[in-house]
């Protein structure tokens, strides 16, 4: 094919790509969180709180990758904001469900942890200060209250799970509406993206998990079994990812699909393709067939060591076809002959350097949010959750 | 800052009903009967401040400026690099919205297009692109970049080269190279290619912040002031016609040169067009050329399956161009496309590398049959 011609431009460049990445790991955790809360998936109690950190984290990250995209990010946040933009622009329902759901984790995090924040306000101190303002005057601890609050997260969490898949839905469709990029207009994308995010989420979930609760944590220990329901989880979201793969695979099938797709996958995706190796081996082949094979004994369920690394190759997976899907959709020019090529640039506002200082933001938004909470030494619930599971 | 005027106008014009079609026409009533009794009772200084154009196609233009948005001192935009910038001198009125926006007061559409004709506009612009008489001077994309000023690098309208047919193996064919002779088929075509000006235009849709808009009269155009720069539209237009402006942070596109139009002008490339292969006009007028040739000859337009029903017509299109320019079926010869946010574009200031076709092995391969 024609190489060295460069005739189009990749538009969306690694922001674009860090944006589906961290809200599928919001969506993803956010499930997690709710499965114990909603359908009273007990062996999942210990990891609810690190599932709703790791989704309150991410969701104010989400916001800032687009952001950073925009040639005008300081006009974007108030135009977004005061215009409207219904029905049809994807981009623009951004905003409300971003602002929906940031409401409905400060809700969910209030009720996930004001107990904790009633037992730390009696430290004193800085921490205890926080703590003290964060129970917002409410610092009751009787069993009432508690199912008070149990009750209220389960209607969060009714509200949430539709609206985390709304949040992450859309972002397929801010691919798929665009029907001038033949690789991104396909109707499986928007299940592709939900699949995934879950995928990624629970691999999230397990990795600092197990970290938190190895290293950071005085009083509580790693819960084998809680390990092994995430291991379970996880292989039927990678069976379900897997099904998707195949169905959006046959768009390289002649006589399935159209000229454009087919060609567009020849160019792209197939072997000797211009991503062929990111799609055939880190994707498929080491983001969720090796794990997938891996998860399927329960002795690595239940190691901690092989159990991190597991998590470490889904999240590469998972930012690899967050990564084919994006620049690879845009590597099949609208117009022209032969494939776009990409350059990431180190420097500049979609650089490589600002992706990981994006990636960085997430970790220390975090790492601040978990010193502020605590959940990996959160006493009074922790031991009320064991003692259940006996 | 200049003020926000345009605004208002977008929202409240959006989707005439028949209801409020009679109160605008109420107002406007009451307006211009207040216009003309001030042209009569306001003094001479009031009068160049609303200063009446007569365009040269007939219409009148009201351009009114009031005082606090007098421009003094030249405006220079720092991210020139210390060119000089006429498009951003709002003193020029150039670039500014009220004199493009205003002289007919054109209700604008952000979706439901189909709407526009039942309004019945005064005008359609659209464009013919004679084939048979482009020569791939190139004359227009210049024309293009000085009217616009269009940065390096970006273009607003682009002219590809393409080979169109076939070239097969054959003994005793006209080209021999190593591998053996070859009797080629083969035509070359030029392809004018500008912002169609779609009737159902993607790019609009995708909008956010609703920055990009259809005017009745069929142009598209961008409100650069809301503009976030996000880069949805320039995905989503299949002709590849917009671009992101690398001086202005913006969305860009052709713009049928609205200032021009607006003032009874041709556009720049239009007039710049040394075979006369490009025809702009009205599309409503029966009479006017466009329309005529429309009608006189079969026309193509360019990706029509992808329902965005462009208002540029080709006369003398080859088939295989109404698609994508699959490689099966034309060999692109140039393009003069390249994105500014690229590491090419940045080497632009020191080497400027020209497309350059690779030498292959078997050089004919994506002719054979
Ligand atoms: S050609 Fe592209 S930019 Fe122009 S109106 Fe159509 S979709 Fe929009
Ligand atoms: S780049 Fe500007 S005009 Fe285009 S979709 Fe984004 S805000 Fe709208």
């Amino acid at each position: 094919m024609l190489e060295g011609q460069f005739l189009e431009t990749p538009i969306w460049g690694l922001p674009i790509v860090i944006y589906p990445f961290l809200s599928g790991l919001m969506a993803g955790a956010f499930v997690i969180d709710s499965l114990s809360h909603l359908f009273g998936f007990k062996k999942f109690d210990p990891v609810a709180k690190l599932a709703a950190t790791v989704s309150f984290a991410m969701v104010l990250l989400a916001a800032f990758a687009p952001l950073v995209d925009t040639l005008q990010p300081s006009r974007a946040v108030w135009e977004l904001y005061v215009r409207d933009h219904f029905p049809y622009s994807p981009l623009g329902v951004f905003i409300v469900i971003w602002t929906l759901y940031v409401i409905l984790m400060l809700f969910e995090m209030y009720f996930d942890y004001r107990v904790d924040n009633v037992e730390r306000s009696k430290q004193g101190g800085l921490r205890g200060a926080i703590s003290k303002f964060l129970t917002f005057g409410r610092p009751e601890v009787s069993q009432e209250s508690i199912k008070k609050d149990k009750k209220a997260l389960f209607i969060i969490s009714a509200i949430g799970v539709p609206l985390a898949f709304a949040f992450h839905g859309y972002i397929g469709f801010v691919f798929g509406a665009i029907k001038a990029r033949a690789l991104w207009t396909s109707s499986v994308m928007m299940l592709m993206f939900i699949t995934s995010a879950i995928v990624s989420g629970a691999a999230t979930v397990i990795f600092f998990y197990i970290i938190g609760y190895s290293f950071y944590s005085k009083k509580n220990k790693v819960n084998l079994e809680t390990l092994n329901a995430l291991g379970i989880f996880t292989i039927f979201a990678i069976l379900l990812d897997l099904f998707l793969d195949v169905v959006e695979k046959l768009y390289s099938v002649r006589a399935y699909t159209g000229a454009e797709e087919f060609h567009g996958w020849e160019l792209v995706y197939n072997w000797g393709g211009a991503l062929s190796v990111n799609y055939h081996i880190y994707q498929i082949l080491i983001g969720l067939i090796v794990p997938l094979v891996f998860l399927l004994f329960k002795k690595v369920r239940q190691s901690k060591f092989l159990m991190l690394i597991i998590a470490i190759l889904i999240n590469f997976g998972v930012w690899e076809m967050r990564y084919d899907t994006v620049i690879g959709g845009q590597l099949l020019p609208k117009i022209s002959q032969g494939t776009v090529i990409f350059h990431a640039p180190w420097l500049g506002f979609d650089g490589i350097l600002s992706g990981i200082g994006l990636f960085c933001l997430g970790l220390v938004l975090f790492f601040v949010l978990s010193w502020l909470f605590g959940w990996e030494d959160n006493p009074k619930s922790q031991s009320l959750d064991s003692n259940e599971n006996k | 800052m200049r003020k926000r005027t345009t605004n208002e106008n977008l929202d409240t014009d959006e989707k005439p009903t028949s209801a409020r079609r009679t109160l605008l026409k109420t107002l406007g009533l009451g307006v211009s009967g207040t216009l003309i009794f001030s042209l009569f009772t306001k003094n001479a200084q009031a009068q160049d401040q609303a200063p009446q154009k007569t365009a040269s196609n007939g219409h009148t233009n009201d351009i009114n400026i009031d005082s606090s948005d007098q421009i003094t001192g030249p405006l220079q935009n720092h991210r020139w690099m210390g060119w000089e910038n006429p498009v951003f001198d709002a003193n020029d009125g150039w670039n500014d919205w009220k004199t493009i926006l205003n002289p007919n007061n054109l209700p604008i559409w952000h979706d439901s297009f189909s709407e526009i004709p039942k309004t019945h506009p005064k005008h359609k612009w659209g464009m013919v692109m004679d084939n048979r008489k482009c020569v791939g001077c190139q004359a227009c994309v210049v024309a293009c970049k000085s009217e616009n000023n269009v940065p390096l690098g970006v273009f607003r309208t682009i002219v590809d080269v393409m080979e169109v047919g076939s070239i097969k193996p054959a003994q005793n064919g006209m080209i021999v190279t190593e591998e053996g002779s070859y009797e080629p088929n083969v035509k070359k075509f030029m392809l004018p290619r500008i912002c169609n000006h779609c009737d159902e235009p993607p790019c609009v849709q995708v909008c956010p912040v609703k920055a990009t808009f259809k005017r009745q009269d069929g142009i598209v155009l961008i409100d650069y002031e809301v503009c976030i720069g996000c880069g949805t539209c320039v995905q989503a237009c299949p002709y590849d016609m917009r671009f992101l402006n690398p001086i202005q942070m913006t969305a860009d596109k052709c713009t049928f040169c609205v200032h021009r139009v607006d003032a009874g002008l041709e556009p720049a490339c239009v007039t710049s067009c040394v075979g006369r292969a490009r025809v702009f006009g009205d599309l409503n007028d029966p009479n006017s050329e466009v329309s005529q040739l429309i009608a006189q000859f079969p026309t193509g337009r360019l990706m029509i399956s992808q329902g965005t029903d462009p208002q540029v017509f080709y006369i003398n299109l080859n088939g295989n161009l109404e698609g994508t320019t699959s490689i099966d079926k034309v060999f692109m010869e140039f393009t003069y496309t390249i994105g500014f946010n690229t590491t090419d574009y940045k080497q632009l200031g020191g080497e400027v590398e020209l497309p350059t076709i690779e030498e292959k092995k078997n050089p004919f391969k994506q002719f054979a049959v």
